[in-house]
């Protein structure tokens, strides 16, 4: 027998071959040395490579299986929460959160549309002098410092931390529409002062989940109306609320804000556990907020899975990473992202077009909401799931 | 009709790890635990194997968990279990791979475990040009395309039939054959007269 090719040696060697076959290669690679010597050398170098690895010891398998265990319990618990959800949503359309008589800001932020579609996955912590600040302004309603207003525009989603960064000192007031009404104006003394605002509820940039999971935020909301505050003083500040039954509407000065008002809609809220006293809160410590209407590319998804995914989070309190809110980007048979998933980007940052890979074929990307950036524009291993 | 669905039912009868999936995902912790524990090392060399770094090993076999479970209505119980958690964490790692050569990054591991030092000193007479042959053999790996590598990585790693990798990466045999031909010819090539250390 002439010796056999080389995938006839390597099936000897991986045990693939079968009947004469077997014997007759067998029977050869015995009488000849070239083909008993390549086998050999295939095997060693196989068997070394395969032993050369370092497995990490049990513990810090343990701790992953915890959190997979967590984490799938967690989704499967939400779910069942969904209507649930839904009856709070309707609940809750007619709240509205306002905090009123409050301090003026010294700072105005005018956040463009531009600013709006930024978006940074990085934040840094509510300092402390910025909290001493609202506390102070909120217990010294005779204070220079006035009310602030956060407009919340359609396709924009924020969370409780971006909303009090906003109200600690860059907006004037903070008003929530009932779905599909426009959005009010800023109370008449603040028309009489002549001050003119641009509300916003872009990502903020000076507040994330953490902060509130390490204690610094919460929220409290009383019948109708809500607010803003820190622990501690939940209590007082809910006396110096004025609840807004019915808002005024009007336009604001110099924003442009009021075309945006006109859009906003379907906003949800789910409150803490101390106000609402529901199942679903029962671990929220924090306010989110979600806009579920597109316009003008300013928009979060109706992805249902990027609301649920980013309502889990709020589930389960704060105390988890923005990671833990993912979205899914689907890319076409071109490698290019569908019309939600284009929106969806347009809507976190701009150029993204610039980053997207033309290896994503026919692929969805479920990604961490906070790491589309990084994923993008660093090319960084960012925890990702395929679907094909 | 009543007949598949009575042997399906048997199949999964049978199937212990399809049971302790469905216990696992209706909050059964120890059902969960038996299934990770059983996988754990396994899903994890796979995923060592593919992306050449601990930390990514970590996330990709976390992912391959947490996927299965998302996933389980998806889940054909005609295949075993392991060959469908072999699937989602190669693909996964063929992913990682992707986003990781716009970095063009090659990273192998240059500790040799105590394991694969005894191989070499069992059969190579120089340690030095040995531990040298070990290194120069995994950099031929982590040289190899995605699709090459998965399929050696199953085969030599993992130590599956033509049979079960050909389940586990949803192709042919035939494919699985020319492809960990063509792996084991590149890593040959690789090596070159280094190889004249072990014929």
């Amino acid at each position: 027998m002439n010796c056999p090719d080389f995938d006839t040696l390597m099936m000897l060697l991986d045990g693939e071959l079968r009947g004469r076959k077997l014997k007759e290669v067998s029977e050869h690679v015995l009488s000849c040395s070239r083909c008993r010597g390549l086998i050999d050398s295939q095997r060693m170098l196989e068997a070394s490579w395969r032993d050369n690895i370092v497995i990490p010891d049990s513990e810090k398998f343990r701790s992953m299986e915890w959190n997979i265990f967590r984490k799938i319990n967690r989704r499967s618990h939400w779910r069942t929460f969904v209507p649930a959800v839904a009856a709070i949503i309707v609940v809750l359309l007619g709240v509205k959160l306002i905090l009123t008589d409050g301090p003026s800001m010294d700072r105005i932020t005018d956040l463009s549309r531009d600013d709006q579609a930024g978006y940074t996955s990085e934040s840094e912590p509510l300092s402390e002098e910025r909290t001493e600040s609202l506390i102070s302004a909120v217990e010294e309603p005779d204070s220079e410092v006035a009310t602030g207003r956060v407009t919340v525009i359609s396709g924009q989603s924020i969370s409780a931390g971006d909303a009090v960064s906003e109200i600690t000192g860059e907006v004037e007031d903070f008003i929530l529409t009932e779905g599909g009404a426009a959005l009010s104006q800023a109370a008449e003394q603040e028309e009489d002062s002549g001050e003119s605002l641009r509300g916003g509820s872009s990502p903020a940039p000076g507040m994330d989940r953490q902060d509130i999971a390490d204690g610094n935020l919460t929220e409290s909301v009383s019948g109708g109306s809500g607010s803003i505050g820190f622990d501690g003083i939940d209590d007082e500040h809910e006396e110096l609320e004025t609840p807004h039954e019915t808002l005024p509407t009007g336009t604001v000065e110099d924003s442009g804000v009021e075309e945006q008002m006109d859009i906003i809609s379907d906003i949800t809220l789910s409150l803490d556990n101390d106000t609402m006293g529901l199942e679903i809160a029962e671990s929220v410590s924090s306010i989110t907020l979600t806009c579920d209407e597109m316009q003008d590319n300013r928009v979060s998804p109706q992805s249902s899975e990027y609301y649920l995914s980013f309502h889990e989070t709020s589930d389960l309190g704060v105390a988890y990473w923005k990671s833990d809110i993912v979205v899914e980007l689907v890319f076409d048979a071109d490698g290019q992202p569908d019309s939600i998933t284009a929106l969806l980007l347009d809507s976190l940052f701009a150029g993204w077009s610039d980053y997207i890979l033309s290896g994503y074929r026919d692929t969805v990307l479920v990604i961490p909401l906070a790491d589309i950036q990084k994923l993008f524009m660093d090319g960084s291993t960012v925890p990702t799931e395929t679907i094909e | 009709m009543l007949l598949s669905v009575l042997l399906t039912m048997a199949g999964e009868d049978e199937n212990p790890d399809i049971q302790l999936l469905r216990k696992a995902k209706n909050g059964d912790r120890d059902a969960f635990g038996e299934l990770f524990r059983k996988y754990e090392k396994r899903v994890f060399r796979v995923a060592r194997r593919m992306c050449g770094s601990d930390d990514e090993a970590w996330d990709i076999t976390q992912d391959a968990f947490i996927r299965a479970m998302q996933a389980m209505g998806r889940y054909d119980t005609q295949y075993r279990f392991f060959t469908w958690i072999y699937r989602i964490t190669t693909n996964l790692a063929i992913n990682y791979a992707k986003k990781k050569s716009r970095r063009c990054e090659v990273h192998f591991e240059e500790a040799y475990s105590a394991e694969g030092q005894q191989v070499i000193e069992d059969n190579v007479a120089d340690r030095a040009a040995g531990e040298q042959l070990l290194g120069a053999v995994g950099r031929a790996v982590d040289k190899l395309t995605p699709a090459l590598k998965a399929v050696f990585v199953l085969r030599v790693d993992q130590q599956l039939s033509y049979s079960e990798i050909a389940e586990s990466l949803d192709i042919a045999i035939g494919t699985v054959m020319s492809r960990l031909n063509r792996a084991r010819m590149k890593i040959r090539e690789e090596l070159g007269s280094m190889l004249g250390e072990w014929e």
